[in-house]
């Protein structure tokens, strides 16, 4: 292709990714390092990295980083473990029409919005709610179980909304696998928990990989699930960094801060869980 | 191997695992239609009887009429600049010969897919401020846009690595100008997977709370007016607007699904 043509093709997506990809993100960088933005009339901006020693200082901040982290952890282990029979099901015991079918019916719910997957999950929940009145009326409960506000009301709306982050990246991968491969396993006598350990499980590495890391990194980001189904003892990171923009101006660089921190922590085990793993390139190559 | 009976009660089981998930999945969506003619004035069951008012409290609300406008807006907005930056980077990317700058390229296309949402968002509240923008309508508008072109690109990335190259070399072996050739050949080969994007940033937009909470000004977007209620005290109208736009959403879902599916090549 001609030169001119070539270029134009190219400076379009370089100053759109550059722009509006990673500039948002080096900007928050910047705003971290400040004492005050966005600043106040006659004041002299000043880099320093105080944000950074006041998340070092503060047991608070730290606990709910940590408990972002371990949430994230626990959530991520979950959906895999539920995730990946579902996956199994849909692309390998399943006729290729049926297979597209089921796999429909899972991604569905995913297209409404996360509010009001937020809210179905209240009313599932709640003192009034279907599960409290199931229980009831089955006999089973007198009074009504507090379920909502909780370690378990967040843990369960997060199960729900990180489910198809897993699912995808899992279908991908075993839908890949010939099935030939499981079948000559048969004939060589391996028996079932054999194939899903030495061919099944190893063969779909990169899914289960790129699966956890996209799991992990959404689940640190949630902010709607945790702040409307979690209550006093469920503050997570992400709510702590809303707060501080939400709330009076001058709070912006600890934001950006905790922001950045959050980032760099998810990415870092993004790549840790990935380096297990080398994910498909196919989409790169 | 198909006939034997252990496997198949395997296979029982793990249907039955899928069925269980599915009902776990729709249970809690089918409460809220289910509530939403309820009679009761709280939510809660059981249920006593059937009505139709919350719809009609919902119609009378002008405060949900113009949220449910403006996240159309929005949603329209975002959709048209994520499909040009979208369409712009994937022809870009299968356009380039180096491996590797074809992967650098299309992972930082990729960027916000792996930025964990609140990130995304405070990341975006501070851009538009660098840029002069006052949170609002231009706002939501670019924050939407930046987080669904990622997907316009991955799907027509992996439709343009499907397209047969000799049509568009014919063309320019014939003399087609380069523009003629994509209009012509490129465009019609990338129509289904651009409609199935721009059902996919529609719906993104639509349904995004996060980007909208922090970039939006007085006006709320519809997930953000349905926020705001859910805190300030549960009006069982609410069950009404939930409802509507869950069918509104799974619809479109399964209407560009349909689209999407209809145009692939058997």
């Amino acid at each position: 292709m001609a030169g001119a043509g070539r270029i134009l093709l190219l400076a379009g997506p370089v100053l759109w990714v550059a722009g509006a990809n990673v500039a948002p993100l080096v900007e928050m960088a910047r705003i971290s390092l400040l004492d005050l933005y966005p600043a106040a009339p006659g004041h002299a901006a000043r880099y320093g990295l105080e944000s950074y020693a006041a998340f070092l200082d503060s047991a608070i901040y730290r606990a709910s980083f940590l408990h972002s982290l371990v949430l994230s952890a626990v959530i991520t282990v979950l959906a895999l473990l539920m995730t990946y029979p579902l996956a199994y099901l849909i692309a390998i015991r399943s006729p290729a029409r049926h297979g597209a079918r089921y796999l429909l019916l899972l991604i569905a719910p995913f297209w409404t919005s996360e509010i009001v997957r937020a809210f179905a999950i209240m009313l599932l929940l709640s003192n009034h709610g279907a599960l409290n009145g199931a229980l009831r009326w089955l006999g089973i409960t007198e009074a009504p179980l507090p379920l909502l506000y909780d370690q378990f009301s967040v843990g369960f709306g997060m199960l729900y909304a990180v489910l198809l982050a897993m699912l995808l990246p899992l279908y991908a991968a075993l839908v890949r696998l010939p099935g030939e491969l499981l079948d000559a396993a048969a004939n060589v006598g391996a028996g079932p928990w054999s194939r899903l350990v030495r061919v099944t499980l190893p063969l779909t590495r990169d899914g289960i990989a790129a699966g956890c890391a996209l799991v992990f990194l959404t689940s640190l980001g949630a902010f709607a699930m945790p702040a409307l189904l979690g209550g006093a003892g469920t503050t997570l990171f992400s709510m702590t960094i809303g707060s501080l923009f939400a709330s009076s101006a001058g709070r912006w660089p600890l934001g950006a801060a905790f922001g950045l921190i959050l980032l760099v922590s998810g990415l870092a085990v993004a790549a840790a869980i990935t380096r297990l793993a080398p994910p498909h390139r196919a989409m790169m190559t | 191997m198909r006939g034997d009976a252990d496997m198949r009660g395997r296979h029982a089981a793990l249907r039955v695992f899928y069925w269980g998930a599915v009902v776990w999945l729709f249970l809690p969506l089918a409460l809220i239609a289910v509530m939403s003619v309820t009679g009761s004035s709280f939510v809660g069951f059981p249920i006593e009887r059937v009505t139709m008012r919350w719809y009609g409290d919902m119609l009378r609300d002008a405060e949900f009429l113009r949220a449910f406008l403006y996240s159309c807006g929005a949603a329209a907005g975002s959709t048209v600049l994520a499909l040009a930056a979208g369409l712009w980077t994937a022809l870009a990317i299968s356009a380039l010969r180096s491996t590797s700058l074809r992967a650098t390229l299309f992972c930082a296309a990729c960027l916000p897919i792996v930025t964990p949402g609140i990130v995304s968002a405070i990341s975006l509240r501070i851009f538009i401020r660098l840029l002069g923008l006052d949170p609002g309508y231009m706002a939501i508008v670019l924050g939407h846009a930046i987080h669904a072109a990622p997907l316009v690109v991955i799907m027509l990335v992996l439709r343009l690595r499907t397209m047969p190259t000799e049509q568009v070399e014919a063309a320019r072996t014939l003399g087609a100008h380069p523009a003629r050739a994509f209009l012509d050949v490129t465009l019609p080969w990338l129509a289904p997977a651009i409609a199935g994007a721009a059902v996919l940033a529609l719906l993104e937009s639509f349904d995004d709370f996060l980007r909208s909470f922090f970039l939006g000004g007085y006006q709320p977007t519809l997930p953000v007016l349905i926020y705001g209620r859910l805190f300030s005290g549960l009006s069982p109208e609410i069950n009404a607007i939930a409802t509507v736009v869950l069918l509104l959403t799974i619809s479109i879902g399964f209407a560009g699904e349909r689209l999407f599916r209809r145009a692939q090549p058997a």
